[in-house]
C-alpha cells in the first residue's frame, strides 16, 4: 500500500468503528452475566473482531474497482451459499439461517448477501447514467430479487427488508426517476400479502403486536413491552454498568444480540444511548463524505450502499427496542453479539475505507 | 447524483433525529413511569401466612391442630412444552393432563398444581426433576386428631384454612391471625430469588381457643348416642350437655356425624349442628315451662287440682287424648308433670290464657336465638297469640303448635336450675394468644330473671317426681336426685296434620337437683319400634349423666 493511500485513510471512520466495537464488547459482557461465563462471550467476540479486522484491512488494500470487476464470483458465491442454507442449513427459531462451522460456531450467508448485493448493484448501476426505460432496470432488479427470494424462503423477514432497502437506496442514488421508485414501492406493498403467507406464526404475531402490544402482553408483545420498560427505566444516567435489573432478572429476551440496545439504555441511561447514537452519526457522516468525495460513480454508489446498509440496521434495530419498528432479527452493527454480522460489517467498512483512500485529489 | 446523495443524507439525518427523540421520550419523559413498572414487575410480594390458632377442649386437650403439608405450584412461564409437562406430572398428582394444562393458564409466574398433599406425593414429584418449572411451599394443614369427635362444635376449614362452619367459622377472625408480607426480586419467568427476600411485616399467629366442651363428656355422649341409634334405628339424634349454672356447653353430640378432616366427602346436611339448627315440636318437655308460667302468674298453686277424664273437648271441636288412653283422675300440677298428662296441661293453659302464656314463652327465650357463639342457629317458631287458632292454646300446653330448637329447651331449663335466672349457653371458654397469654375469658352471662326463685325450685321438685315414680323412671341414677321430663311428639305430616307413625322422643334432665351440675337433652328422631321418650331417651340420659358425674367426681348424696 502506498504512502499516498495511507494518507487518505479515514482515521475517524476507523476509530469510530473500533470505539463502537469496544463499547459492544463491554455491553456483551454485561448482557451475558447471567450465563455464568461472560468472559467467554467476550473472547469469542474478540476472535470475530480479529478475523473481521484482517478482512477489513484486506478489503481496504484492494482497489474497489477490482472488487467490482470480480462481481461474477461474488454474486455466484453468495447465491450458492444461500442455496446451501436452503438445503443444509441449521435451524434456529424455526428459520434456516445457518451453515455450521464447527468451533467457530456458524456462518449466516444472509449477512454476506448484504455486502455482495451492494457490490454487484453498484457494478450494475454505475455503467448507466439514465434509467428512463424499464429495460434498463431489469438487471438490477433481477440481481436483487434472487437473494431476496431465497432469504424470504428461510424465512428471514428482517434481512429481506435490509436487501430491499439497500436496493431502493442505490436505485434512488443511481438516478432512477421518481415514477420508477413509486411503482417499485407499490409493487413491494402489493407483495406483502404473499410475504405474509410465507411467515411463521410467531413472525406474524410480532407484526400484529407492533400495531398493538396490548394484544398479547405475555406472549408476542412481551419483548416489545419489556425492552421499552428497560430503556425507559434507565432514565438519564442509567442504573450503572452491569446493574440493569431488567437485564439481570432476565426480563429481556435475546439481550446480547438483537436487544442489546436495551442494555445500553437501561444501564447507561440516555447518556449512554446518546454516545452510541453520536458514534453512529459520526460513522455515517464519514461514510457519506466518502460517498461524496469518491472519484467515480462506482465508488459513490458502493459507498452509499454500505452507508445505507449500516444506517438501516441502526434505525431498525434501535427502533425496534424503543417501539418504533416491528421486531425482526436484525443486529445492531458492531455491537450485537454475532460473528457473521460483525465480520461482514467490518469487511464493508474496509470497502468504504478503500473507496475513501482512492478518492480524487482535492485541488485548492 | 450529488443531489440524490444529499437527499439520502437528509433522510438519514431525519431518521437519526427521530430515533434520538424517541429515546429521549422514553428515558426522560416516560422514564419514571417505566421505572415504576420495572420495579413493580421485578418485586414479588410474598404473603407470609400465620399459623391458625388451635382449638382445645376445656382442659387444653387438642381438638383442632395444624400439621405441615407440602403444596406444589408451577411456574407456567418457565414451561416450554406444556403437554409434555402435564403428561409427566399429571399421573403423580392423580390429575388428568387436561386438568394440569388448565391449571397452567392461571398466570405467568404462579399456578397451584396441588395443595396440602401427602409427603410421599411431594417426594415423587421432586424425583421428576422439574426444577425451575415447579416449586414447593410448606403450608399448614388443619387436622382434627379425634376425627368425628365434636365435629359439629368444631366445624371445619377450606383449602385456604378459612373457617367454613362451627367454631372455626364463628371465631375465624380470632383463629386466623394476621398475614405478614415479604418482598423478593423476581425474574422474567417468575422465579423468586429467595436470597433477596426481606421481611416487610411479620405475620401474627392466630389465637388458641379453649372450648367449654369436655372431650371426655363429649365422647361419652357420642358413644351413648351411637348405641341408642343402633338400638332404636332412629334416623338421627342428638345429646347436648350443658352446665346449667354457667351455660357452658359440655358436649354437643350429633349423629350421624362427619369427619371434619374430610368434610367434603359427605352430604352437606351432615354438617348441620342440629341441636341449634333443627326446629321441632318439643312435645311434653314443654309442659315444664307452661307449669312454671302458671305458678309464677299465680293462676294456680302447686296443690290446686284439675280433673283428667282421658279426653278433653277443646275449641274447634277437637278432642285431646292422653297417651295409652289413660284416665289420670284428679291431678295436682306435680301430677301433671309426673304423669305427663295432656288433658291436665290443656286445662291449666286454658286458665292461664293466650296472652300470658305467650308472654312467658317469650320470656323463656323461645322464638329468639339463644345467642350461642356458634353459627347456624335457628330462632324457632312462636306464633303470635292472634294466630293461635282453634285448640292452639291447649296444644301448645303440651308442646304442639310451637317450634323450638334443642338448645332453646336447654337454655329455658337453666331457669329451673338457677332459681329463675336464665343463663346464655356458650361454647368458648377462653382465648389465648400464641404466646399462651389469656386474651379473653368468657364468664357466665345471666339473660334475665324469668320466674320467681321459689317457682323454679317447685317445678324442679315436680320433675324429680317424674323420675322418682313417673314417666321418666328410667332416668333415675342411683345415689343422685334427678329431675327430668319426657317428651314424645308426633311429627307433622307433609300432607297436613300429624303423622301417626313418626315421632321425636326426647328427655330433658337435670342432676344433681341439690346443686345442678349437668343439664342434658336427648333427642331421638324417628325411632323404630318403641318410641316413648321415657322408654328410649331417658336411659340415654341415665348413661351419659351417670358416667359424666363419675368423671366430674360429683359426690353422690340424696338430700
Amino acid at each position: 500500500m502506498s504512502r499516498r493511500l495511507l494518507r487518505y485513510l479515514d482515521w475517524t471512520l476507523l476509530g469510530t468503528t473500533l470505539a463502537l466495537m469496544t463499547f459492544g464488547a463491554v455491553i456483551i459482557y454485561s448482557a451475558t452475566q447471567n450465563t455464568g461465563d461472560p468472559m467467554g462471550f467476550v473472547k469469542v467476540r474478540l476472535m470475530h473482531a480479529a478475523l473481521g479486522l484482517i478482512l477489513l484491512a484486506l478489503a481496504a488494500a484492494v482497489d474497489y474497482q477490482a472488487i467490482a470487476r470480480a462481481w461474477r464470483p461474488i454474486l455466484g458465491g453468495s447465491l450458492l451459499l444461500l442455496l446451501v442454507v436452503v438445503f443444509f442449513g441449521r435451524t434456529t427459531m424455526g428459520a434456516q439461517r445457518w451453515i455450521p462451522l464447527g468451533p467457530l460456531g456458524g456462518f449466516q450467508p444472509s449477512e454476506l448477501a448484504k455486502l455482495a448485493l451492494v457490490i454487484v448493484l453498484a457494478r450494475t448501476l454505475h455503467v448507466r447514467e439514465e434509467f428512463e426505460s424499464w429495460r434498463s432496470l431489469v438487471p438490477a432488479l433481477l440481481i436483487a430479487a434472487v437473494p431476496v427470494g431465497l432469504i424470504v424462503k428461510q424465512p428471514d423477514l428482517g434481512t429481506a427488508m435490509v436487501l430491499i432497502a439497500i436496493t431502493a437506496a442505490m436505485l434512488f442514488a443511481a438516478g432512477a426517476p421518481a415514477r420508477v421508485m413509486g411503482v417499485l414501492g407499490a409493487g413491494t406493498l402489493l407483495a406483502m400479502p404473499v410475504l405474509w403467507q410465507m411467515l411463521h406464526d410467531y413472525q406474524r404475531r410480532r407484526l400484529i403486536v407492533f400495531i398493538d402490544p396490548g394484544v398479547d402482553p405475555q406472549g408476542a408483545g412481551y419483548a416489545l413491552i419489556q425492552s421499552k420498560i428497560a430503556v425507559g427505566s434507565g432514565q438519564l444516567l442509567g442504573k450503572g454498568l452491569l446493574h440493569g435489573t431488567q437485564n439481570l432478572l432476565n426480563f429481556i429476551p435475546e439481550q446480547h444480540t438483537d436487544f442489546i440496545f436495551t442494555i445500553v439504555g437501561e444501564e447507561l441511561g440516555f447518556l449512554g444511548a446518546l454516545v452510541v447514537l453520536v458514534l453512529f452519526a459520526i460513522w455515517l457522516w464519514r461514510g457519506m463524505t466518502i460517498a461524496y468525495q469518491a472519484k467515480d460513480r462506482l465508488g459513490t454508489l458502493m459507498a452509499l450502499g454500505v452507508v445505507s446498509t449500516i444506517a438501516f440496521h441502526v434505525f431498525v434495530n434501535i427502533g425496534m427496542t424503543v417501539g418504533l419498528m416491528p421486531i425482526t432479527g436484525i443486529p445492531l452493527p458492531f455491537i450485537s453479539h454475532g460473528g457473521s454480522a460483525l465480520v461482514v460489517m467490518l469487511m464493508a467498512t474496509g470497502v468504504l475505507l478503500s473507496i475513501g483512500m482512492r478518492r480524487k485529489k482535492i485541488l485548492f | 447524483m450529488r443531489r440524490r446523495t444529499s437527499v439520502l443524507l437528509g433522510v438519514l439525518l431525519a431518521a437519526l433525529v427521530v430515533l434520538l427523540a424517541r429515546v429521549a421520550q422514553l428515558q426522560a419523559i416516560e422514564g419514571r413511569t417505566l421505572q415504576t413498572l420495572a420495579h413493580r414487575q421485578q418485586l414479588a410480594t410474598i404473603p407470609l401466612e400465620p399459623h391458625r390458632g388451635r382449638i382445645l377442649d376445656r382442659r387444653g386437650r387438642p381438638l383442632a391442630v395444624n400439621l405441615n403439608a407440602p403444596s406444589i405450584y408451577a411456574v407456567p412461564g418457565a414451561i416450554t412444552h406444556r403437554r409434555a409437562f402435564a403428561a409427566a406430572i399429571g399421573p403423580v398428582l392423580g390429575m388428568s393432563s387436561g386438568d394440569v394444562e388448565q391449571r397452567l393458564t392461571a398466570g405467568r409466574h404462579f399456578a397451584w398444581l396441588a395443595r396440602k398433599v401427602e409427603r410421599q406425593t411431594a417426594e415423587r414429584v421432586k424425583a421428576l426433576n422439574l426444577e425451575g418449572q415447579i416449586g414447593f411451599l410448606t403450608e399448614d394443614r388443619r387436622v382434627y386428631p379425634n376425627g368425628e369427635l365434636a365435629a359439629h362444635a368444631l366445624g371445619f376449614v377450606g383449602i385456604d384454612s378459612q373457617g367454613l362452619s362451627g367454631v372455626e367459622l364463628s371465631y375465624d377472625h380470632v383463629l386466623r391471625g394476621k398475614a405478614g408480607r415479604a418482598v423478593a426480586e423476581q425474574d422474567g419467568v417468575g422465579r423468586v430469588l429467595v436470597e433477596t427476600q426481606r421481611l416487610v411485616e411479620a405475620p401474627v399467629d392466630g389465637a388458641d381457643i379453649l372450648l367449654t366442651i369436655d372431650q371426655v363428656i363429649q365422647h361419652i355422649a357420642e358413644r351413648e348416642l351411637s348405641a341408642v341409634l343402633t338400638r332404636t334405628k332412629a334416623r338421627r339424634g342428638s345429646v347436648t350437655v350443658i352446665d346449667p349454672r354457667t351455660g357452658e356447653v359440655l358436649a354437643l353430640a350429633v349423629r350421624p356425624a362427619y369427619d371434619p378432616n374430610a368434610a367434603g366427602a359427605v352430604a352437606a346436611d351432615r354438617w348441620l349442628p342440629r341441636p341449634l339448627a333443627d326446629v321441632f315440636e318439643p312435645g311434653s318437655t314443654f309442659k315444664i315451662f307452661v307449669t312454671a308460667a302458671t305458678l309464677d302468674a299465680g293462676v294456680m298453686g302447686p296443690a290446686d287440682r284439675v280433673f283428667c277424664s282421658g279426653t278433653l273437648r277443646v275449641p274447634g271441636s277437637h278432642v285431646i287424648r292422653d297417651a295409652h288412653n289413660q284416665k289420670h283422675g284428679w291431678q295436682t300440677m306435680g301430677g301433671i308433670i309426673k304423669n305427663s298428662c295432656n288433658v291436665g296441661s290443656a286445662q291449666v293453659a286454658s286458665r292461664l290464657g293466650k296472652a300470658r302464656l305467650h308472654r312467658y314463652i317469650r320470656r323463656f327465650g323461645f322464638g329468639d336465638p339463644t345467642g350461642i357463639d356458634l353459627p347456624g342457629e335457628a330462632r324457632g317458631i312462636v306464633p303470635a297469640p292472634s294466630e293461635w287458632l282453634g285448640p292452639a292454646l291447649q296444644t301448645i300446653a303440651f308442646g304442639q303448635g310451637i317450634g323450638t330448637t334443642a338448645l332453646q329447651l336447654l337454655s329455658g331449663a337453666t331457669v329451673l336450675a338457677n332459681d329463675g335466672v336464665m343463663v346464655r349457653p356458650h361454647i368458648v371458654r377462653a382465648v389465648r394468644d400464641s404466646q399462651g397469654r389469656l386474651v379473653k375469658a368468657v364468664g357466665t352471662e345471666a339473660v334475665r330473671q324469668v320466674v320467681q326463685p321459689h317457682v323454679a325450685r317447685t317445678v324442679l321438685q315436680m320433675m324429680v317426681g317424674a323420675v322418682d315414680d313417673g314417666t321418666g323412671a328410667q332416668a333415675a341414677i342411683e345415689g343422685y336426685t334427678v329431675a327430668g321430663k319426657t317428651g314424645t311428639a308426633q311429627k307433622p305430616s307433609p300432607y297436613g296434620g300429624y303423622d301417626p307413625s313418626r315421632f321425636i322422643a326426647s328427655f330433658l334432665g337435670i342432676v344433681p337437683v341439690e346443686d345442678p351440675r349437668l343439664l342434658v337433652l336427648v333427642v331421638l328422631d324417628e325411632p323404630q319400634g318403641v318410641y316413648f321418650g321415657g322408654a328410649i331417651a331417658a336411659p340415654v340420659f341415665r348413661e351419659v349423666a351417670s358416667q359424666a358425674l363419675w368423671y366430674l367426681r360429683v359426690p353422690p348424696g340424696k338430700r
